[in-house]
């Protein structure tokens, strides 16, 4: 059974337009999914709607199996994680953490169990009778965690958990979330507009574009198969040429691409989307200009950066886009403002309508 | 109802109050200062030509000044130290900085008159200059150790070290990088003392003499002495002219001064490293210790002695009415009263001060002019407050000097702007996230009330309550012009015990004075502990 699931959510706030417009997601038991979306793209409000914050237009929203939709906050066994942690200036540590338990209606006994036990699964069983605003950032964060998941909630939501932290910091405690979820068998709901936390954290990523989760997939398969332009885009899986698609090839600024089969369908418009990965120096690696598969575009260096354990290089297409290629081989590294041929692997193109 | 509807609503009662107990009287003071009546501004030129009085003016403005760059001298390597320096210990060392600063100023006067007058353990400066000095950097110092500390604190190191590395001494680095970033702080914190000291009335009603009086006692001492009203609402009108020159010039100064970068708390404070922080720590204990608690020190040991030894004597003897004056109270009876006032000025401050922050909550422009109007007690000396309410209830409903309400209500006054202060931001909004919070953790709408917004309103509520008891309760200022002869507070009896002869009376002001210390540092103390986050702090 889903830990969570959602169909056809539509919310807006006031008279105001849809910011969810049928938006859906599924978590299974043990599992982090991450929402990825710029800001303002309804992934906040997707977690308030899921929560019970929020009213929902239309849609559906089952945990562990359940329909929601006439139960009340307090009853829906979720554990909400804010941005800002939203501790209780007035309770210390253990007084926050604490709080759910109590509110379940647990003796002082097996609340104070439940309290040692969070705060030990957080590592912050010593400091469960400070004031909650002598904490770090960081400390303040996993006492959030600890709060919410000392309630023995069926759904852990994070809504920008680690947004006031910095990046080290960031990376490490959204690493620690999977064990955490994992241990405790459910499911987990990450929102974030970070690329690496959500790689750190989640089993599987979502990512949202103006209020709807266009698609939901494992990491691979999401940076390989962008579903549409809007996702690759956002992901920064590469540059999206404007092109027109006569006998199997695209024509556009930046030269004519032979199409695999694949992407032959028809002639006309469309956008085409050329991948970072898919490009190789010529001459340099395993792609070879005229190989079976493979095309040739020209481009101007514009930099050449070392990326701690192979260089990078930015050029500059006839379109004017500019892409970034791995370079392995650093023996014959090309000056800026040379002219370059880079290989195309033909197979990681992908090809979009037109927008 | 609209909400700027109800906001007016809610904002009659409090703006009546403002009106009735300081706009009417203070009009009447300008009215007599400024002789409207007469040729215009005719009582102003008297006193500014008179000598007698120039000299007193003189006198204020020399001793506000030197009182200023005293505190700065002293206020500034503690500062530096508590906000630079990690240590065992800090918190608690600057939590006693801030102790003198909450004290009554009677209560700072006594302590001066224990440690440097008649039969002082250290050397008789009874009615020096240096005296004033001394007790007004007594009471000043945690302004500036709050002030520039405060900044100081939030200071990124980098420039400082980017300095050094181009050659610049750490003498050099201070003054020519960190000091101007200090800047505004020790503006500001100078502006605060400078107008501190230059209405200091308290401390050098008790400490000063003949010729060692400031405008603030020269009104006093015309009120009630030579009953000249004339020349002290004239009085009153240059000082009054003075505070609002030092807050325009302060205003303007400060326009200029852009906003600095700050780094966070944790980047600038750094554990002791070396003999030189430990010196520098041992420095700035010795000097707090000498400059604010020898003077406790010695209250609290005058108050014990009897005659060549010690004991309870003097603490013991408050319940009897003193026998060498004429209008003898016993001081069991200003403690009954200062409670007792203290306790209802406090409740109509909170009354007032809910109802004006209620007003606020539901209107923006409304809260804006509640606060500026309420905060204008607070500009005006106590003493001019003083003098206006006993010139407008001299006859009328509240004839007589006596009137119940009166002394209370001038005390409330004092205290409304720091209960509007605290309740605003709380009644504005208890962040909804917290509630939320409370929500998915399984609370009912019904335990979100109990658990979250009443726990916090209420402890608001408390600190607004325990600063007003603890301002109201030690007033000095304005209840001395309001308060009955025969019904006096605790900071008036001290007053009039030092004036009387004997080691009786002063071994009892002195004993007055450690209890209504020990009734504020209580208080404060009380208030410290249920304080919520940053709910309070002002």
């Amino acid at each position: 059974m889903d830990a969570l699931r959602v169909e056809g959510l539509r919310a807006g706030y006031g008279d105001g337009p849809d910011v969810l417009v049928d938006a859906g997601l599924d978590v299974a038991p043990g599992e982090v999914v991450a929402l990825l979306g710029a800001s303002g793209s309804g992934k906040s409000t997707l977690l308030r709607c899921v929560a019970g914050l929020h009213p929902l237009r239309s849609g559906r929203v089952r945990i562990g199996g359940e329909d929601v939709a006439h139960v009340p906050v307090q009853a829906r066994g979720i554990g909400l994680v804010f941005q800002d942690h939203a501790l209780f200036p007035h309770r210390d540590v253990a007084g926050n953490v604490a709080f759910g338990p109590r509110m379940h209606g647990l003796d002082a006994t097996s609340t104070e169990e439940r309290v040692a036990r969070a705060l030990a699964d957080v590592g912050l069983s010593h400091l469960a009778h400070r004031a909650v605003d002598e904490l770090s950032g960081g400390e303040q964060q996993r006492v959030a965690l600890a709060r919410a998941l000392a309630a023995r909630p069926r759904l852990l939501l994070l809504d920008e958990p680690y947004g006031s932290l910095d990046r080290p910091l960031r990376e490490r405690l959204a690493g620690e979330l999977p064990s955490l979820v994992r241990g405790e068998g459910i499911g987990a709901v990450l929102v974030t507009h970070d690329q690496q936390e959500a790689l750190r954290a989640a089993d599987r990523i979502g990512v949202i574009v103006r209020g709807e989760v266009r698609q939901l997939d494992r990491p691979d398969a999401l940076w390989r198969d962008p579903i549409d332009a809007d996702v690759a885009a956002f992901l920064g899986v590469g540059v999206l040429l404007d092109v027109d698609v006569a006998d199997g090839v695209a024509h556009g600024a930046a030269g004519p691409l032979p199409l695999p089969g694949a992407l032959r369908t028809a002639g006309g418009p469309a956008t085409l989307l050329l991948p970072h990965s898919a490009l190789r120096l010529h001459g340099t690696g395993r792609a070879t200009g005229g190989h079976e598969g493979t095309a040739v575009l020209t481009a101007t260096v514009v930099e050449v950066r070392f990326a701690g354990d192979h260089h990078r290089l930015e050029a500059r297409l006839a379109s004017g886009d500019v892409v970034s290629v791995r370079v392995d081989d650093a023996v014959a590294l090309p000056a800026p403002s040379t002219i370059v041929e880079l290989t195309v692997r033909m197979e990681a193109l992908r090809r979009y309508p037109r927008a | 109802m609209s909400r700027r509807g109800r906001a007016a609503l809610l904002a009659v009662g409090p703006l009546v109050l403002l009106a009735v107990l300081f706009v009417w009287p203070l009009t009447l003071v300008l009215v007599r200062g400024l002789g409207v009546d007469a040729s215009p501004l005719a009582p102003v030129r008297d006193v500014l030509l008179d000598p007698y009085l120039r000299g007193v003016a003189g006198f204020t403005l020399r001793q506000a000044v030197l009182s200023t760059v005293l505190t700065l001298i002293v206020g500034l390597p503690v500062a530096a130290v508590l906000s630079r320096l990690d240590f065992r210990g800090r918190r608690t060392i600057e939590a006693a900085t801030l102790v003198p600063f909450v004290l009554p100023t009677v209560v700072v006067g006594t302590a001066f008159v224990a440690l440097l007058g008649r039969l002082s353990p250290v050397v008789d400066l009874r009615r020096t200059t240096a005296a004033i000095l001394l007790a007004h950097v007594f009471f000043n110092v945690s302004v500036v150790v709050r002030t520039v500390g405060g900044l100081w604190r939030h200071l990124d190191d980098a420039p400082v070290l980017a300095a050094r590395t181009l050659g610049a001494t750490p003498l050099r680095a201070f003054l020519h990088v960190t000091l101007p970033r200090l800047r505004p702080a020790i503006a500001a914190a100078a502006t605060v003392v400078f107008l501190f000291t230059f209405t200091s009335f308290g401390v050098v009603l008790i400490l000063g003499g003949p010729g060692r009086s400031t405008i603030e006692v020269e009104i006093h001492r015309a009120t009630a002495q030579l009953l000249d009203l004339r020349t002290a609402a004239a009085l009153s009108v240059l000082q009054l002219a003075a505070v609002v020159a030092t807050l325009v010039t302060y205003d303007r100064t400060r326009r200029r001064q852009a906003a600095r970068p700050l780094a966070r708390a944790a980047l600038a404070v750094r554990p002791l490293a070396g003999a030189r922080d430990r010196t520098a720590v041992a420095g700035v204990v010795l000097l707090l210790a000498v400059v604010q608690g020898l003077p406790l020190l010695a209250l609290l040991e005058r108050s014990l002695r009897v005659g060549d030894g010690w004991g309870f004597d003097h603490y013991r003897t408050l319940g009897a009415p003193t026998r060498e004056a004429v209008l003898s109270v016993a001081p069991a009876l200003a403690i009954r009263n200062s409670l007792t006032i203290a306790a209802v000025a406090t409740l109509i401050a909170m009354v007032v001060g809910t109802l004006a922050a209620l007003a606020a909550v539901e209107d923006g422009r409304w809260g804006r002019v509640m606060d500026g109007a309420l905060m204008l007690p607070l500009g005006t000396s106590a003493v001019t407050l003083g003098l206006g309410l006993l010139l407008a209830f001299r006859s009328g409903p509240f004839a007589g000097r006596g009137a119940l309400l009166l002394v209370p209500l001038a005390q409330a006054l004092v205290a409304i702007p720091f209960v509007v202060r605290t309740m605003t931001p709380v009644l504005r909004g208890i962040d909804d996230r917290l509630r939320e919070a409370a929500a998915t953790l399984g609370a009912t709408p019904r335990r979100v009330r109990q658990e979250i917004d009443l726990p916090i309103v209420s402890r608001a509520g408390l600190v607004a309550a325990g600063f007003a008891f603890a301002i109201t309760v030690g007033e000095f200022g304005a209840t001395i012009f309001v308060a009955r002869a025969t019904n006096p507070t605790v900071p008036v009896a001290i007053h009039r015990a030092l004036g009387l002869p004997g080691e009786v009376n002063l071994g009892r002001a002195m004993a007055l004075s450690v209890l209504l210390a020990l009734i504020t540092g209580l208080v404060v103390t009380l208030v410290d502990r249920v304080r919520v986050g940053a709910v309070g702090r002002f």
